[in-house]
Order: C-alpha cells, then sequence, then structure tokens
C-alpha cells in the first residue's frame, strides 16, 4: 500500500481528536527498524531546520542505517519552550504484523468489483482505504484491540469492535469518519455522531474495549 | 411510491403491507466474527447507498409465486437476511416496491439510517441462509 502524508486526512483526524494542538504539537514517525519504510509521516519539509532532516520524510522513505532517531527529535527553541514533539518508537514484531495484516485486509477491500454486494455497490475508494489505516494504525499504536474490517457499499468502510461491555464502530467514507458507540448497561447508552463535535475522542472509546 | 408530501420518507403501506417481510442479500464480507466463535452479521449490511436501502420485498414474491431463496440465483456463496415490514416502519423508515428489469421484486427502504438504527437491524435481521465462508 502506497500512502500519503496524513495531512491528506486531517478531516478525519480532527473528527477523532479534535482541531489543533493534537497533530500539531505531537506526532508520530513509525517505522518498523532502522532499515525499514516508513508507515506514516507528516509533511516534515516545514521543519527540516528544527529537526536534523536530511530531506523531508515521506510515506514510503526507508530509513537508511545512517538515519538514526535521534535525527527526528526536536530542538528546543531560543526561548526554551519545545513547541514540537516527535515520538519516535520502535515497534515490536507484533505490532508490525498487525499493521502489515490491517494493511493487507484494506488492500483486498480495493479488489472487491464493481456492485460486490449485488446491489450496484460502489469499488471500495482509495480515500477510504488511506483514512481507514490512519485510524487502524492509531488504534494499533494505543494498544487497543484490531477491529473488524467490512466494505460498505457506498464505497467506504467500516471498522467494529464488540465485546461483553460495548460495541463501537467507525464508518469511514473517503476522508470523513462517523462513529457508533453503545455502551451495554440497563437501560444502554448510545452515542452516534462525529467524534469531534462532542468532544468524544477515539482514545475515551477504545478504552472502553480494553 | 406514495408520500406523504415533498419532505416525507418514502412509504408505501399498501404494496408492502406490515404483515409481511423483505429480504437483504448478505455478500460473505458481511459475515463477521462474534464473540462466541460464531458469526454475525455487521450493521454494515443496513447501510444505505445513494439515499435508501435495497430489498426485495416477500409480498411481490408471493405474488409471482417465488420462492424467497429465487432472490440468490445467480448469487453463489450469498446469504439472506430477513426482516419483518412493521418492524421496519416501528423504526421510521419506509418501504417501497421499485422494480427493476432483472428483479421485479426489488424494494427499497427509506429514511436516516444512523449508526444505532444500522445496529438495530443487523441485530433483528433473522438470517435465513448464511454466507459462505470467505477463503
Amino acid at each position: 500500500m502506497t500512502l500519503e502524508s496524513p495531512t491528506s486526512n486531517d478531516r478525519a483526524h480532527d473528527d477523532l481528536y479534535g482541531s489543533g494542538a493534537a497533530h500539531v504539537r505531537q506526532f508520530y514517525i513509525t517505522y518498523l527498524s532502522l532499515d525499514s519504510v516508513i508507515y506514516s509521516a507528516v509533511d516534515t519539509s516545514r521543519w527540516m531546520n528544527m529537526f536534523h532532516l536530511p530531506r523531508p520524510l515521506e510515506v514510503g522513505t526507508t530509513l537508511g542505517r545512517n538515519w538514526s532517531p535521534e535525527m527526528y527529535r526536536s530542538r528546543p527553541t531560543e526561548s526554551g519552550d519545545d513547541p514540537l514533539q516527535v515520538a519516535v518508537r520502535d515497534l515490536s514484531p507484533e505490532t508490525t504484523k498487525r499493521m502489515e495484516d490491517a494493511s493487507a485486509a484494506l488492500d483486498r477491500l480495493q479488489e472487491l468489483p464493481p456492485n460486490w454486494d449485488s446491489y450496484g455497490a460502489y469499488p471500495i475508494s482509495s480515500k477510504s482505504i488511506k483514512t481507514a489505516f490512519t485510524i487502524v494504525r492509531e488504534v494499533i499504536l494505543k494498544g487497543a484491540p484490531d477491529p473488524i474490517i467490512v466494505p460498505t457499499s457506498a464505497g467506504g468502510i467500516q471498522l467494529e469492535w464488540h465485546n461483553a461491555k460495548c460495541d463501537l464502530e467507525i464508518e469511514v467514507t473517503d476522508d470523513l469518519a462517523r462513529a457508533f458507540f453503545a455502551l451495554h448497561r440497563n437501560p444502554e447508552q448510545t452515542w452516534d455522531g462525529r467524534l469531534k463535535s462532542t468532544g468524544w475522542h477515539l482514545d475515551s472509546l477504545l478504552a472502553r474495549l480494553q | 411510491m406514495s408520500s406523504a408530501g415533498p419532505t416525507a420518507t418514502p412509504d408505501d403501506p399498501v404494496g408492502v403491507p406490515n404483515g409481511s417481510r423483505v429480504y437483504r442479500r448478505i455478500p460473505p464480507v458481511w459475515w463477521i466474527p462474534d464473540d462466541d466463535g460464531g458469526k454475525r452479521l455487521t450493521s454494515a449490511a443496513f447501510q444505505d447507498k445513494d439515499g435508501y436501502l435495497s430489498i426485495g420485498v416477500g409480498q411481490v414474491l408471493d405474488e409471482l409465486g417465488l420462492a424467497v431463496d429465487d432472490i440468490l440465483i445467480g448469487f453463489e456463496g450469498y446469504g439472506l437476511a430477513g426482516l419483518e415490514v412493521a418492524w421496519i416502519r416501528n423504526l421510521h423508515l419506509g418501504v417501497t416496491r421499485e422494480p427493476t428489469e432483472d428483479e421485479p421484486w426489488h424494494g427499497a427502504i427509506w429514511g436516516s439510517k444512523t449508526g444505532s438504527v444500522k445496529r438495530k437491524m443487523s441485530e433483528e435481521a433473522s438470517v435465513l441462509i448464511e454466507p459462505s465462508t470467505p477463503a
């Protein structure tokens, strides 16, 4: 899978986390090892002077042995602030495999032929796949369980988690993400909508799944 | 199709009476694992495409002398789920006949299908024929 910079998924990101600080002050550069391919990278061209970047990081960039993670750590500004924090983390083999499995599952959806649901379903859009992978990657990095991944007739993707305590479903259509959450209580509590608009965040929903 | 006004949800209680059922084909990708090692129907099976949800109208099948599983002819590996029309209307959804050249029994479920509504439909639907398990 070739992924664009998550900047192309800002709308979905904002839906999930709210706009502003979350993706400005901290972001992840994830990689499998120093020799492996970057799964996600923000547009780092504007940070090149602030970080010791020999060139902008792009998804698909292969990290060579000379590319130490230290190169991507932020430096304090003159005022002593540290306005940007880059979290660099190694991924365990298990995490790597989960990401690869999710990526493969999403890629398989792109192979669905037109009318795959027998009612004129649209092919799954590449935008939906990219947005879904952005979310799944975050889910995996946060240590939450893997979602069930299913296609929707509108050309989108639904990510689902179900357990004895709750159901969580995130419907992705192109770069928009909408969530439904049900907490199994008596009476049951449900929430339905774009996460940003109500202050619900992906973290709080995923925490219920643990 | 009849409706109460230009903005009302389309509904046809005469052509699709409350005492009847409607059916929807289920491709294998919508037959997902459940907590108990079995399978369940994903709510994605009840998401609209282009503003409505396609179904097969049981009343029309009866009128044509067709069996319910005739809906699956030509769709190997697909399953079939059924819902009672009265139950659908209790969700403030409308049901109409929308025949096509290939499927004279084709109909549509109209109205807003939020995550909550889709989940209710997936839980209420009876799976008459299970889809084949994807390879």
